[in-house]
């Protein structure tokens, strides 16, 4: 069986297009890649920050019939909505929890998180067969900078977010202030970014299901940076890091 | 069948769904769960098939009272609807409020929809139109829904939605119309959805949301202090909020800037921003010490502003233009809810709010205060500094001001039941009910009641926990102040029954007035600091040190400020300066040996 490791990567200013023949055929054409704006986070924080960005992106990328679900944050003064699947929601949770054991093996730095959205499309090769092909419509790059500071360090092994919250509250930490008002902004430039944008997100296949099909892409724990670190993957071991 | 009469099936139940999602999170008889944390319709009915549209299930059950849009049923329906929340009083009473433009509330948000339709609309792929509409149309209000939940009015509605119906003077109501009320310019924010484009028309939502909407923090009701009485363009805050700088136990969600905040002193007390005139704009968001990029819904900005992108209410927006009238009168009276502990205030009601709701002028006893209250202009550069600093985590709930109620008038053509209001109540029991519920949480405010309205100089109250923060407050204000503490004694307490704080707070003003020109100041503190220094040498206890102040009316705490006032204002030679070093540096090992603390180490 040929195994095409070819990696073409082209960028326009708002699309990418990504071409690998590695076993599974990715395509990545008319992308629509939203780079969302940078957030400081102390490791208490990311879960919060997390469920809410993500849980925003997905429920505007909820299929069928949604009944919203309204989650106020613990440590913001911030209301998020949820399509409320529990498989989604799952989901989720294990991402995040995967991200906040690499950001516990890798402090102070900075990370991405990609939520990509993609459809499947059964193609028929010749000679290969039936390939599933995976299109990519959509990514999303979330941007943590993850900070420790004394206060965090001494809190977050508690695991109690109320806890740190009196800490910093009560301090009237600016950095928290900061980040609340940057998390707003990111649920607004996430609300600007899916009204700007409609015209690329395809028809739905599968009735049933509850949201575009998705995943969510974090760091790995071995590399040093994000990107560099999935194409060092496709090279060598021929399985991409996305995919797995 | 035309083009628009097959669209506007879809077109009524966009209508009909925009203003379900508004209403479920801004009226309590509309939303699904009143108290939990995660709203989450447990509804175990089968989803109707009319909540299916734009596939979103709202949950609401029967009981929630939805209004019957029929003027938008009729098609084709091109005409605007106009989705208003107002704030009102708990009984539905109206509020008057400043420049008259509503008698049934004021206007914490306006939602706009309409469908306008091309001229040139065609028939063909009328289906895939219907399709494309429908499926941004989906989009759209997914939208609506995270938005709703990001602006301020919602922050109030869960605010109203937790605080007990004991204390809750006030509710939010709403009113569908196709002629919108007035809004006030210079105020509103306005963000626009990207409109839905089709070849037959196009489907436009956009918000207009009072900007200067402060909230708050804290979810609980405990934390929470008075609902909203007045809404006041330059809020900057109350007297009692500076317990909330040193994170009380109440304090959980400060939502003033913290201590660390550039500009802002760390002290118990930091109320002067309280006694200027030009300190109006502390705690605005306006002075926030960072502003967020601005982020727009779509990329046409459009209000009164056009430079101004609709970013999030909050202490961190940037200022709004607020009338030079009403900047003195409405920040000296209306009472600000804080978390601290409770301790109970009166709200200066008639008097404020008939300086709220008048228009274009200011009531007599509004004059007065502002003639009473010191306008110094070290403190309006304390204030702007301390504004700034504190802007950055302000959130308050604005005080609203409901009493001097006019009687009803109707405000355009509602075409939508509007909330059942029993009428006016006694502005008295409204009074009565607005201090019961600002007494709550406000915490070092006191405030005159009806009948001491006509004293409006000093709406602040000092209690015994006040009095290093009153010291330390001192230290900012200029020499003549500091005799007024210093005077007072260590340990004494500087709180004091409501009458004589407004009369302490009036000899300060006559003592500021007949204050002594700074020059003169300056040389007084010099021969003071060389007496002083001899007199530190035979007695080093303190009371002595602020007797001889008292005797020369001089205002010194520290010798390195009075060396900085002599410096600057006369020449001296270097043996002078040498001398008043010495004569320093002995009153600071009699201070040091009055501490046990050895000669030549530093403190």
């Amino acid at each position: 069986m040929l195994d095409y490791r070819a990696l073409l990567f082209v960028q326009n200013t708002s699309q990418i297009y990504l071409i690998c023949f590695i076993g599974t055929r990715i395509k990545i054409m008319n992308c629509e890649v939203f780079q969302l704006k940078e957030l400081e986070v102390e490791p208490y924080q990311i879960r919060e920050v997390l469920r809410c960005i993500l849980h925003t992106i997905v429920f505007h990328r909820a299929l069928g019939v949604v009944r919203p679900k309204d989650v106020d944050l613990d440590l913001f003064e911030i209301t998020y909505v949820q399509c409320g699947d529990s498989e989604l929601e799952k989901k989720i949770e294990e991402k995040i929890d995967q991200f906040v054991s690499w950001v516990e093996k890798h402090p102070n730095k900075k990370s991405q998180i990609c939520l990509s959205f993609y459809e499947i499309r059964n193609k028929s090769t010749g000679w290969f067969g039936n390939r599933a092909e995976r299109f990519y419509w959509e990514q999303w790059y979330i941007t943590m900078n993850v900070i420790t500071s004394k206060a965090a360090s001494s809190k977050s092994h508690h695991g109690k977010a109320i806890a740190v919250e009196e800490v910093t509250m009560e301090d009237g930490n600016p950095r928290h202030a900061a980040l609340e008002l940057a998390l707003r902004d990111v649920l607004f430039q996430i609300i600007q970014y899916v009204n700007e944008k409609k015209d690329h997100i395809p028809p739905v296949q599968n009735s049933d299901a509850v949201s575009f099909p998705c995943e969510i892409a974090i760091p790995s724990t071995s590399d040093s940076s994000f990107g560099m670190d999935m194409f060092k993957r496709m090279l060598q071991t021929g399985t991409p890091g996305m995919l797995s | 069948m035309g083009e628009p009469e097959k669209i506007q099936p879809i077109i009524f139940e966009f209508f009909r769904k925009v203003v379900q999602v508004i209403l479920e999170s801004r009226i309590q008889s509309v939303s699904r769960s009143a108290s939990s944390k995660v709203k989450y319709s447990q509804c175990s009915s089968p989803t109707r098939d009319r909540d299916k549209w734009f596939y979103l299930n709202l949950g609401l059950t029967d009981n929630a009272k939805l209004p019957i849009l029929e003027p938008w049923s009729k098609t084709p329906t091109t005409e605007p609807m106009f989705v208003e929340i107002l704030l009102a009083g708990s009984d539905g009473a109206s509020i008057a409020r400043p420049g008259g433009q509503s008698s049934r509330g004021f206007i914490l948000e306006r939602w706009t929809v309409q469908y306008a339709l091309n001229a040139s609309s065609s028939a063909l792929h009328a289906d895939m139109e219907r399709s494309v509409l429908y499926n941004k149309a989906v989009s759209l209000l997914r939208s609506l829904c995270c938005t709703t939940k990001l602006l301020p009015a919602y922050r109030v509605f869960k605010y109203l939605q937790k605080s007990p119906p004991s204390h809750n003077t006030r509710k939010l109501t709403y009113r569908i119309s196709a002629n919108p009320m007035t809004l006030p310019k210079g105020i509103m924010k306005n963000d626009n959805f990207i409109p839905v484009e089709t070849q037959c028309g196009k489907l436009c939502l956009s918000v207009s949301y009072f900007a200067n909407l402060f909230c708050r923090s804290g979810s609980e009701v405990d934390r929470l202090e008075t609902p909203i009485t007045q809404l006041i363009p330059d809020y900057c805050g109350s007297p009692g909020s500076d317990r909330r700088f040193h994170g009380t136990s109440r304090g959980k969600h400060n939502v003033l800037s913290a201590p660390s905040s550039p500009g802002f002193k760390t002290t118990g007390f930091g109320r002067c921003h309280s006694w200027s005139g030009g300190i109006n704009k502390i705690l605005l968001p306006s002075t926030a010490p960072q502003q967020s990029p601005s982020h727009r819904f779509s990329m046409i900005p459009t209000g009164p502003n056009p430079n101004y992108h609709g970013t999030l209410i909050n202490s961190r927006t940037p200022p709004l233009p607020v009338p030079p009238q009403r900047s003195h009168s409405i920040v000296d009276h209306f009472a600000s809810p804080s978390p601290s502990p409770p301790m109970r205030s009166r709200l200066s009601n008639e008097s404020v709010s008939r300086g709220l709701l008048r228009t274009g002028s200011l009531p007599q006893n509004m004059d007065q205060s502002r003639n009473t209250l010191p306008h110094h202009s070290n403190w309006t550069r304390e204030a702007h500094a301390l504004s700034r600093a504190v802007s950055a985590n302000s959130k308050f709930i604005p005080v609203y001001s409901h009493s001097a109620l006019s009687s009803t008038s109707t405000s355009g053509n509602s075409v939508v039941p509007r909330q059942a209001h029993s009428g006016h109540k006694d502005e008295r029991d409204d009074n009565v009910s607005l201090r019961r519920t600002l007494s709550r949480g406000s915490s070092r405010c006191s405030y005159t009641n009806e009948a001491e309205d006509e004293d409006l100089s000093c709406l602040f109250a000092l209690d015994g926990d006040e009095s290093d923060g009153y010291r330390s407050r001192a230290d900012s204000l200029d020499g003549k102040l500091r005799i007024q503490e210093v005077m007072e004694g260590p340990g004494q307490t500087v709180s004091a029954p409501r009458r004589s704080q407004n009369a302490a707070l009036g000899e300060l003003v006559e003592m500021l007035k007949s204050a002594t020109p700074l020059q003169q100041y300056s040389r007084n503190a010099l021969d003071f600091s060389q007496a002083s220094a001899d007199k530190w040498r035979s007695d080093s206890s303190k009371e002595t040190f602020q007797c001889q102040s008292n005797e020369n009316q001089c205002g010194v705490t520290s010798s390195s400020t009075v060396y900085s006032n002599r410096s600057r204002f006369s020449c001296k030679t270097a043996a002078d300066a040498l001398n008043e070093l010495r004569n320093y540096m002995e009153i600071k090992d009699c201070l040091l040996r009055q501490s046990g603390v050895p000669k030549g180490r530093c403190l």
